[in-house]
């Protein structure tokens, strides 16, 4: 058993505290609205999060749209003039469950602020609660907490200061969601302890948003505690004896010979999205991978092929200790659906976002220019809607063969 | 070109136009302009053909850098360390359409066998969507793709980005022709941007959170990643910004340019910026530079306008503690129709590199985003150079020696300099200090340069975020005011390394020269400490300026949390008492002892009064208010200062927090007072503090013939006020058995208690003709009340209006627009056949082509002269003209024929940013109507058309709301026009406004604005009254509109920056005499020396002699005479 570390464990359990009494927060079928600040704005970007609620939710999908807004405070979320309000929007995506992104810009307002950032939290969800946008049914909310800060040196100026404040925003929000009832997912904790590891790749762009490789380092925490946590591929097989163990995926037909170990796999659950920078990485994030460990083989050089594919090779030693399993074609499959989810969060952003909303919506709206962009807005959205169908479709759980051969 | 229209062959055009007419889509894209335009170059690609379609300023040629397809749609350009050329283009513009990908570029155009053409193109980056703005920095580059700032870079050597990070996102996504535009790298290393009217912008960066609205210019230090807002000012469309040799900045922001350095405080606060000077729309562009460019043309502003296709000059001089601005001739200008200039730089070879986004349209605000002929394929890259002077030589940066780079520091190519500090910056941060600090120890101090080795040697330990005490302090000793400015500049960012910033703080405040002054207040802001504040005050002790006045003030608030604490403990020190009585004046401390100084004055000043009154507003209470009423008669005071202390009185007044009680003898003194506007104001005062006994006074005037009209009707207005209704039976009375003239008077008093009473009793007089009365005032009376119009235009639905009252009021709403929609309908004269509504049932594609075949632009620049279609009295061209509406002199560059037939049809359709027309209603009843041009947390500012437009200021917390109205040009207008013809030449006259030709915006320095008059007498000192009328747009002040007479007098005014000799150029001498100031010129061709400030030149004209259509005066600089001047136009 891969040993889950203490960060992402500590966030399991206090956001399966707060869900102990009823379903997971993020429900099959469910209409899901992201709103706040850039982080999440940004979760459209790099798709990890929504990817694996597809994953999770397979055969009721979800459908999300991310409302989220660069730089959105709970009291500041400046707009263009005549913007559609997010009542509006999220009436018209029929939600059912909003997750809001708050508390990073808020933060720099110090422990003089905290109090005013408490009420504010308490208003946000007060401000939705008994609303039906769905047209039946009270929207459910759950709370994302900010990142930590990372050191970067002088571009992140007085980050201990700053994480002493972020870290007790974060507390505030906890409290606050604890009385509301509203679910809470901690990104402080896990991110710090990111963080510290001085050896592995940063994990944000500026000290304060997350990077590519950051957005995939928080996804699995992320989505498990939005949803019934389901754990990473993990596979272990004994080459003598053809004894295999199995999470995530079932294995049968083993067949051992002298040059050549070939099994079968169904995939039962959705393949882990393999991190998006080449070498080392946290190595309490290893457990986030798919993985394979083989023991018992004779010592030399192993292949892994899929389906005819290659995947990854190891010697015996490597094998022993476990490979990650990154670029099976299901795991292809994996990343080609995460870059449809992003196009289609793409094709919602030209629509709802798009540019020159003074032609659309605002000051220019009557100037004759910019006459076609209403009408093309709403093609956009089109598209997005077919995208969004698209990632909807269903994916029956595939069984491939897989061969570990001796070079 | 895409559409299958553009490919065939130009000579079945004509055949096929009609056709085509007919076949056009809903959308209404309009093909016409191809009809007047030069069809042949428009579909001529040929990079010659559009070569030869050049003109330069003598001395200057032009050759063909780079082209399609090593680029195409050009939007900005900047320069690297190793001489090459990157590029941003931008296929997607002006948007994406559903279903494409964006892949817009950065490409590397290098000349590599250094020809003077590019022969190597590279894709630096593609998959862009519409990248507005690139700079070099931390080894690649910054692209701006609102609302993200992306950095880019390449690892490996090719030339290819590898590596894409996002630095900073959440900038304004409202508009994209002025999103985060117009990148450049500032001296220090810090990059500078800008951002245009209506963007919203919220950016996350570990230093806190950047919040603008409304435009603005940012800075961004790539190496901290700090983001601030360096000039929080509401600019439209800011899209250029240089630095001068000594780091001062200037602003391009559409159609003005602006001295920036002044409004870059630390308040947080709009800070409202006055322009150097208003022409034409315009940008990027760069200041002319180095060895290779002529010394007459170095330091001028190199700008770019896309509309009439030049590349225009500005020069600058220094004007106290800032500069004033000129224009001058284009250093070049096209005919060809796709030219069109967006960015110029100058290159290290000392050559301007102009960018050309090629295209026959341009901005996507005056044409459909979709308008087919949008090319998408072309672009290029032009490069002119000053004939038989030696290029620049081109320096060795990358994998030089620091000790090379430092010498590099010393060239008198800006352009070396800039990249030798941008290439300092990504070297050893303590390895270039330590290089530093010796190299200013071996700078020879007689060198004519020192000091600007020392500014250079400063920026450099900036540009690697090490500050250097050692060498500010030999930049602030230096004899150079400029170098000291620069220095007292740099104290903003080094204060927290600095071992007493203040004392530096306080020797440059009161420094000799203006702009460290100016810079040292600046500064100061940003010290977090309370000395600051006492140390920006040394100014005081010296001349201000417009510059440090508005310097000043954003300090004061930006330290305010410092020193009002310490000045109220009493722990502040102050190097002077008066000092100490500016903090205290701006703390609002000791005013009463001041006041109590004041009405002791026997004279006092106006501006001593202006302050009193300016802190007495506020907060005035009952025993100040009535100080000032006993102050008012009791001394013998200037009209002025009374005006100023009435017109305080009534502010107060309105408010009604307390009452004078009986305190009436001073002001009925006044009521009759020799004064229009202070017995009028004392009247008003009398209402407004409806002081008891006024009564009889009030009345009597009202019905005196002899009281000017002014009076009366304020008289009725008090009357109105007055508690108790005793003054309104009165009004009613005189309303029942008044004259004309009463009963309209009397209407206003009414007005004051109910709008329904009055507007049933204006229903009467409306009907009748008022004879020399002015209805208008009535009508802007309820105008001025919440809901007065509705009011009125309900009484009068139905009933009679007299028709001479018709034309005065409708006559009104031409000149102002400020009728509402139902008051204009029944205002609006009865003609049996309104000119407007059948043209506005015509087929407005039709119509646009008949103004481009058979429109006279001649005739139509007579009929928009004409009093009665009030086009002059809101639109200026050019220099000539009042600012109520937009300046139309290259209206024809930007809009199609059909724009500007619709926009005279119809004004409503598409307003012109910044003239959107709004009501204003404020708490306490009134309101305001005009377009805002200046808005902030504290204020804001209209322009108001129906005061010809005046400004009108309103506190913000006292607006209830801001309401859109109908545009400010009236619908109808064509109703004044008698012909279908005259309308075809006017849209015709309009529409080549700025073309090349005879209606070009020509910018030469002709005397456009004349004051005439038909005096008997013949020495202009003795004229008395003058009107305004100004020149044509070809220069001639035409004689029929001089007047008749004898003796016809015309004079204009100079504003003189530099003094010197000029030669006047007149089109003809015969018949004329000429004075300069008082002083006659004997002769009007001699050289005539200007001397600094206003100058006025008048002429007499004796028309009997003159043979020509009028008069047209242009001043000549002669040569090396430094004289600097500008002709004074405006309204």
């Amino acid at each position: 058993m891969p040993i889950i570390p203490k960060p992402l464990l500590l966030a399991l359990t206090c956001c399966l505290a707060l869900n102990l009494f009823g379903e997971p927060t993020v429900r099959p079928g469910d209409r899901i609205a992201i709103v706040g600040n850039t982080y999440a704005d940004q979760l459209r970007i790099h798709g990890y999060l929504e990817t694996f609620l597809l994953q999770r939710t397979q055969g009721k999908p979800v459908s999300i749209r991310n409302l989220g807004w660069g730089g959105d405070i709970l009291t500041v979320r400046d707009r263009p003039t005549n913007f559609p309000s997010e009542t509006s929007t999220l009436t018209e995506h029929k939600t059912d469950l909003i997750i809001a992104c708050f508390g990073m810009g808020e933060s720099f307002a110090g422990p003089e602020g905290q109090s005013e950032f408490e009420k504010n939290l308490k208003d946000f969800i007060t401000s939705h609660k008994g609303k039906k946008y769905n047209g039946q049914s009270e929207v459910r909310l759950a709370m994302i907490s900010p990142i930590a800060q990372e050191d970067l040196g002088p571009s992140t100026p007085k980050s201990v200061q700053r994480n002493r404040n972020l870290k007790s925003y974060v507390e505030s929000m906890q409290k606050v969601c604890l009385e509301e009832g509203v679910p809470f997912t901690d990104l402080y904790e896990p991110t710090i302890y990111l963080m510290e590891d001085k050896n592995a790749p940063k994990i944000t762009e500026n000290g304060i948003r997350l990077n590519e490789y950051g957005y995939w380092a928080t996804s699995r925490t992320l989505a498990d505690s939005l949803t019934t946590p389901a754990p990473s591929w993990w596979i272990s097989l004994d080459a003598k004896s053809g004894a295999c163990e199995a999470r995530g995926v079932s294995v049968g037909k083993v067949r051992t010979a002298e040059k050549e170990i070939s099994f079968q796999v169904l995939e039962k659950s959705g393949p882990s999205l393999p991190p998006p920078v080449s070498g080392t990485i946290h190595p309490s994030l290893q457990s986030a991978r798919d993985r394979m460990i083989v023991e018992g083989l004779v010592p030399g050089e192993y292949l892994l092929q899929v389906d005819g594919q290659n995947v990854i090779s190891g010697s015996h030693e490597q094998w022993a200790n476990g490979l990650p399993i990154d670029q099976s074609p299901a795991h292809k499959e994996a990343e080609a659906f995460r870059m449809t989810v992003n196009d289609k969060n793409l094709q919602f952003t030209y629509s709802w976002k798009a540019l020159n909303q003074v032609h659309i919506v605002g000051e220019r709206k009557k100037s004759p220019a910019g006459a076609a962009l209403p009408e093309e807005v709403i093609r956009f959205n089109e598209l997005a809607i077919l995208k969004d169908a698209q990632l909807r479709e269903a994916r029956p759980a595939k069984t491939r063969e897989w061969k570990l051969i001796r070079q | 070109m895409k559409t299958p229209v553009m490919k065939l062959n130009c000579f079945l055009l004509p055949i096929l136009f009609p056709v085509l007419l007919l076949g056009q889509g809903s959308e209404g894209i309009s093909k016409k302009n191809l009809a007047n335009a030069n069809l042949n170059l428009m579909e001529n690609h040929d990079p010659a053909v559009e070569k030869e379609n050049f003109d330069l300023l003598p001395g200057y040629e032009v050759n063909l850098f780079a082209q399609e397809p090593m680029l195409a749609n050009p939007i900005h350009m900047t320069w690297d360390n190793r001489g090459r050329l990157w590029v941003a283009c931008s296929w997607a513009y002006p948007q994406l359409k559903p279903g494409e990908v964006a892949n817009d570029k950065i490409i590397i155009l290098e000349d590599t066998d250094g020809d003077g053409r590019a022969d190597k193109s590279t894709v630096f980056a593609d998959g862009l969507y519409m990248p507005t703005g690139i700079e070099l920095a931390n080894g690649g580059c910054f692209v701006a793709q609102t609302p993200d700032v992306f950095f880019l870079k390449d690892t490996d050597g090719d030339d290819v980005a590898d590596v894409k990070e996002l630095p900073l996102t959440g900038f304004g996504i409202e508009d994209s022709h002025h999103s985060v535009s117009a990148w450049r790298r500032g001296p220090g290393g810090w990059i500078y941007f800008q951002e245009g009217i209506f963007l919203h912008t919220q950016v996350e960066t570990a230093h806190g959170m950047v919040h603008n609205y409304n435009g603005g210019v940012y800075q961004y230090n790539p190496r901290t990643r700090d983001l601030r807002i360096f000039a929080s000012v509401g600019v439209g469309n800011p899209w250029g910004h240089v630095f001068t040799k000594w780091g001062q900045s200037f602003l391009v922001d559409n159609p003005r340019v602006h001295y920036l350095s002044p409004a870059t405080g630390n308040s947080g606060q709009r800070v409202r910026l006055n322009h150097l000077l208003s022409t034409e729309k315009q940008c990027g562009g760069d200041l002319a530079t180095g060895t290779h460019l002529p010394e007459d043309i170095r330091g001028q502003l190199l700008t770019c306008r896309f509309k009439s296709r030049a590349i225009i000059r500005y020069e600058f001089t220094d004007s106290g503690a800032g500069f004033s601005a000129n224009v001058l001739p284009p250093l070049i200008s096209s005919k060809h129709p796709n030219f069109r200039p967006v960015d110029c730089k100058v290159g290290p070879d000392g050559a301007v590199y102009v960018a050309d986004w090629y295209n026959p349209i341009i901005n996507h605000a005056k044409h459909n985003f979709r308008d087919p002929r949008r090319d998408k394929e072309h672009g290029r890259i032009w490069r002119i150079t000053a004939k038989d002077r030696p290029l620049a030589p081109k320096p060795k940066l990358v994998g030089a020696p620091l000790t090379d780079l430092l010498e590099h520091l010393k060239s008198p190519e800006t352009w070396t300099r800039h990249q030798a500090r941008l290439t300092l910056s990504e070297l050893q941060p303590d390895a270039v200090s330590q290089a530093l600090s010796k190299w200013v120890d071996g700078l020879d101090p007689k060198d004519p340069e020192y000091a600007h080795h020392l500014v250079e040697a400063m920026w450099a330990c900036q540009n690697v975020e090490r500050p250097s005490e050692k060498i500010l302090k030999l930049v602030l000793a230096s004899k150079d005011g400029n170098a000291r400015s620069a220095g007292a500049r740099i104290i903003r960012y080094w204060h927290g390394d600095l071992s007493d910033p203040v004392s530096l703080l306080a020797k440059a405040a009161s420094d000799p020269f203006p702009r460290t002054r100016m810079e040292a207040i600046l500064s100061a802001g940003y010290v977090p400490r309370a000395e600051a504040f006492s140390a920006a005050l040394g100014a005081l002790d010296l001349p201000r300026d417009k510059f440090i006045d508005l310097a000043l003030p954003q300090t004061v608030s930006a330290l305010e949390k410092f020193w009002r604490p310490a000045l109220e403990k009493g722990t502040l020190a102050f190097a002077k008492p008066t000092h100490r009585a500016f903090a205290e004046e701006a703390a609002g401390i000791g005013f009463e002892k001041r006041l109590n100084d004041y009405v002791r004055k026997k004279s006092p000043t106006l501006s001593e009064t202006n302050q009193i009154v300016d802190r007495l507003i506020p907060n005035a209470n009952v025993r100040q208010a009535r100080m000032i009423v006993d102050f008012l008669t009791k001394k013998q005071q200037s009209p002025e200062v009374r005006i100023a202390l009435l017109d305080a009185l009534a502010k107060i007044g309105r408010k009604g927090k307390f009452s004078l009680g009986q305190r009436i003898g001073p002001l009925r003194k006044l009521i009759r007072n020799q004064n229009e506007e202070v017995a009028s104001l004392a009247i008003a005062n009398l209402g407004i503090w409806q002081l008891k006994g006024a009564e009889k006074d009030l009345l009597s005037i009202l019905i005196d013939p002899l009281v000017p009209p002014s009076s009366r009707k304020t008289a009725a207005v008090s009357l109105g006020q007055l508690r108790g209704g005793e003054g309104k039976n009165a009004l009613l009375d005189l309303v029942r058995k008044g004259k004309t003239a009463e009963r309209y008077f009397a209407i206003y008093g009414i007005l004051e208690t109910s709008a329904e009473e009055a507007a049933e009793l204006a229903v009467d007089l409306f009907a009748q003709d008022s004879g020399d009365l002015d209805p208008v005032a009535l009508i802007q009376a309820f105008n001025r009340r919440s809901n007065g119009n509705t009011v009125l235009a309900k009484a009068l639905s139905g009933k009679t209006i007299a028709p001479a009252v018709k034309d005065k009021v409708s006559e009104y709403h031409r000149k102002s627009g400020q009728l509402s929609k139902p008051l204009e309908r029944l205002f609006r004269p009865s003609s049996p056949k309104s000119l407007s509504s059948i043209l506005m049932r015509e087929d407005r594609q039709a119509l646009a082509s008949e103004v481009d075949r058979l429109g006279d632009p001649v005739r139509g620049e007579l009929v928009y002269r004409r009093q009665a279609l009030a086009c002059a009295s809101c639109h200026a061209i050019g220099s000539a003209g009042p600012k109520i509406g937009p300046n139309l002199v290259a209206v024809g560059t930007s809009a199609d024929t059909a724009y500007v037939v619709e926009a005279i049809l119809e004004p409503n359709k598409a307003i012109a940013q910044h003239y959107e027309n709004k009501l204003i209603t404020l708490d306490d009843g009134s309101v305001l109507m005009g377009s805002i041009i200046y808005q902030s947390d504290k204020e804001v500012i209209i322009r108001d058309s129906s005061l010809g437009g005046k400004e009108r200021k309103a506190p913000i917390d006292k607006v209830r709301k801001i309401k859109p109205m109908p545009s400010l040009m009236p619908a109808g207008l064509a109703d004044q026009l008698k012909t279908r013809s005259e309308f075809i030449d006017l849209a015709k006259f309009v529409s080549v406004l700025g073309k090349p030709g005879p209606y070009a915006n020509d910018e030469s320095p002709l005397i456009r604005k004349w004051m005439v008059s038909n005096s008997e007498t013949d020495k202009p000192g003795e004229v008395e009254s003058w009107r305004g009328v100004y020149s044509l747009v070809n220069g001639i002040l035409p004689n029929d509109e001089m007047g008749k007479g004898k003796m016809i007098f015309a004079r204009g005014f100079v504003e003189v920056q530099a003094p010197g000799r000029v030669r006047l150029k007149v089109n003809e001498l015969a018949g004329i005499r000429l004075w300069l100031d008082d002083k006659e010129i004997q002769n009007p061709t001699s050289d005539i020396e200007l001397s600094l400030g206003t100058r006025s030149f008048t002429f007499s004209i004796d028309q009997t002699k003159r043979k020509s259509e009028g008069l047209r005066v242009e001043l000549i600089a002669l040569p090396k005479s430094g004289a600097k001047f500008q002709p004074k136009g405006g309204s």
